[in-house]
């Protein structure tokens, strides 16, 4: 038995037509297919590590059972579909936090982390962190640093920065872009993930 | 949606920092769930996003537990590093803050108090500058009355002098010693007033009479002086009831030796009245030289008893 992948709108509904038929291989692939995907909008409003991975899962659970009982009306797009009820769960519990906390706003909820990382993912953060510490030692000149700071940490505007720093757009493109493939490369050497 | 528009408008960076609006960011959502591409750029910036704000947090915690880790990357991009620095900045702004208010409460105040005093200054001049107009006016006017009279006078004396006697009518009852009552080619009467020795403003019996027309007009007097000219100036005072009602200190005697005055008749009113005539010496003392009492009647035509 193998995995099937789909390729286009067609393919798609295909794919939803043969969870509706009860085949396994297709519902595992829409799991494959989406779960990074899902991980990702779930993770930019909920980060409590045991909570994203219920509400991906249960995303998941939800899209299969639709598909099962036939209740999609258009398979084509079964891709925002399958968005939309990540989104929603997300949301909805993030609001459930917020009437309990009553602090933190639609989309920012729960930014509190989970209090109790297990050794693994202690140690991936660690390596994480002296990856970037490298990436950014590497930045010999100063306004490259400033650049990643402005931009990424205290989140300014693109535009501003470079009018501040007398920057072409594409120059300051490439300082972002070149920062970003050294980080990977570290990333892929220290996880071995692809 | 395409890769073009994606990287145009850095779709990724700003989806993951929540600037997207939420059409637009369902939008994306429904592409990169289902774009290798861009979910691996999805994973790398977010990675790199959570892991530099990581290390920018760990380094702050650090430097404010004074832990030594060495330069922290971000110190140099940061307005306040520390706490302790980070009040003292906000206590300073804070003092700005008070104080610039206050200052500019104080600069409105004194501002306003400026403004006050420049328009009731503008006020004072405005007034000021109305009044010495109109005295300026006033003084006109009189000079120029003054000017026509004196005119008149010298025209007169001057035909007096050739022989041209103007026509005189003499009062009921006066003497022969001639007019005293002149009027001359033009509308001024001229009056002449006669000495009386000892008298008061009643004249003891013996005084001038001046009959003025009802209406306002102009008159002359005239005071010819005994004997030769004595004085460069006289002085001359009219009384009423014992009280000055005009004075002239620097009247001249004409080559006839008269002194001559001009008056608007509405100085008088009928009755009796004082003029006294005195002169000038040379250190600005006063030596009486005449009195000359007249009355003063109305609508009895020109006439002068003696």
């Amino acid at each position: 038995m193998s995995v099937v992948r789909v390729t286009n709108e067609t393919d798609l509904a295909e794919l939803v037509r043969r969870v509706a038929a009860g085949d396994s291989h297709a519902e595992e692939e829409v799991v494959r297919r989406y779960r990074q995907g899902i991980s990702i909008i779930v993770n930019r409003i909920v980060q409590t590590h045991s909570v994203h991975e219920d509400i991906c899962q249960e995303t998941f659970r939800i899209a299969l059972e639709k598909m099962r009982r036939e209740e999609i009306r258009e398979p084509e797009r079964i891709s925002g579909f399958i968005c939309g009820i990540a989104r929603n769960l997300a949301v909805d519990y993030a609001r459930k936090q917020r009437k309990q906390t009553n602090q933190e706003e639609i989309g920012k909820a729960e930014q509190i982390p989970d209090p109790t990382p297990d050794p693994f993912e202690q140690l991936l953060q660690k390596e994480r962190t002296r990856a970037i510490r490298q990436v950014i030692s590497e930045l010999k000149v100063k306004r490259d640093r400033e650049v990643i700071y402005r931009y990424f940490i205290a989140e300014e505007d693109k535009d501003q920065i470079c009018a501040d720093l007398g920057l072409p757009r594409d120059q300051f493109n490439r300082v972002i872009f070149r920062a970003l493939k050294r980080y990977k490369e570290l990333y892929i050497k220290m996880t071995g993930d692809s | 949606m395409d890769h073009d528009y994606i990287e145009q408008f850095d779709l990724v960076d700003q989806y993951l920092m929540g600037r997207l609006a939420s059409e637009e960011s369902a939008r994306f959502e429904e592409h990169f769930v289902d774009c290798p591409q861009c979910l691996d750029r999805l994973k790398t910036t977010g990675n790199f996003i959570h892991d530099l704000k990581l290390l920018t947090a760990q380094e702050a915690i650090q430097s404010d537990e004074g832990v030594p880790k060495g330069p922290s990357w971000s110190s140099s991009f940061q307005p306040f590093r520390s706490k302790p620095l980070a009040l003292a900045a906000s206590f300073l702004l804070l003092v700005t803050i008070a104080g610039a208010l206050l200052m500019t409460s104080q600069i409105r105040r004194l501002r306003s108090e400026v403004n006050e005093a420049k328009s009731a200054s503008a006020e004072w001049e405005r007034r000021y500058e109305e009044e010495r107009s109109s005295a300026s006016l006033s003084d006109q006017k009189r000079e120029e009355a003054e000017r026509s009279f004196a005119e008149q006078l010298r025209t007169l004396e001057a035909r007096l002098a050739k022989g041209d006697e103007p026509k005189t009518q003499p009062a009921p009852g006066a003497g022969a010693e001639g007019p005293t009552s002149v009027e001359s080619g033009t509308d001024l009467p001229i009056h002449s007033l006669h000495a009386v020795r000892g008298g008061g403003e009643s004249g003891g019996g013996m005084t001038n009479e001046i009959a003025l027309p009802g209406s306002p007009s102009g008159f002359g007097i005239t005071i010819p002086l005994e004997g030769d000219v004595k004085y460069k100036n006289y002085r001359v005072t009219i009384f009423s009831n014992n009280r000055v009602i005009w004075k002239k200190n620097d009247s001249k005697p004409n080559r006839y030796n008269s002194l001559s005055m001009v008056f608007n008749s509405a100085l008088f009113r009928p009755g009796n009245f004082l003029l006294t005539v005195e002169g000038v010496t040379e250190d600005g003392g006063s030596v009486p030289v005449g009195n000359y009492p007249f009355r003063i009647t109305r609508d009895t035509g020109n006439k002068l008893s003696p």
